[in-house]
């Protein structure tokens, strides 16, 4: 799965440290989502959704 | 080191909780063996002491283990579930053939061994965790 976050991040000017932080995962967690290594789950999604005030589907696309 | 409060400090702490439990337990049944294997004649009191300090220091370093787990973000998590998956396969595979050489008298197998089976699966368990630092 693909997704913007990188980019709503870097809009944001915050760090890696920071988005973590906010979302209560750990860096590593959003640098491999950001990679698109690892697919958050439901919950963690809608928690970056609200984070950015953006629909779900803004945020993350499917590959196909 | 992380702020105070957040995840990172919260991770870091149950992680070294994790780490001295394991520790703790090592060398707990560590001396325990020792201490048996010194003394002239143990006595069953002696016996049963060294059983409960090993039952009550694994059940504390599980207990910690689990609290670390389930306060884990939710990759970190499933990294450390892989990590203990594949250290439980491989003790199996390793323990099964130690038991067919043994069946087949080609190796015989004492407390030491039995003492290289946990080392195997701690290293074997913190090699799979590794895989954080790959992020």
């Amino acid at each position: 799965m693909k997704n913007r976050l990188k980019v709503l991040r870097a809009e944001q000017n915050w760090t890696q440290a920071n988005l973590a932080t906010e979302l209560e995962v750990s860096r590593q967690t959003v640098n491999a989502i950001e990679k698109g290594k690892f697919d958050p789950s439901l919950p963690l999604a809608f928690k970056i959704a609200r984070l950015f005030g953006l629909p779900i589907e803004k945020i993350f696309f499917d590959d196909q | 080191m992380p702020k105070p409060g957040t995840y990172a400090a919260r991770e870091l702490k149950n992680a070294l909780w994790a780490v001295f439990s394991s520790l703790a337990w090592g060398l707990s049944i560590a001396l325990s063996i020792a201490g048996l294997a010194n003394a002239q004649e143990p006595t069953l009191f002696f016996v049963i002491f060294v059983l409960v300090i090993n039952f009550g220091i694994g059940v504390a370093a599980v207990m910690v283990h689990v609290h670390w787990l389930k306060n884990s973000d939710e990759m970190i998590r499933k990294i450390w579930i892989e990590s203990m998956a594949m250290t439980f396969g491989v003790l199996w595979i390793v323990l099964g053939s130690l038991l067919i050489l043994a069946k087949a008298e080609i190796i015989s197998i004492d407390h030491k061994v039995v003492g290289l089976l946990f080392v195997l699966s701690g290293v074997g368990f913190a090699t799979g965790g590794f895989r954080t630092l790959r992020y």
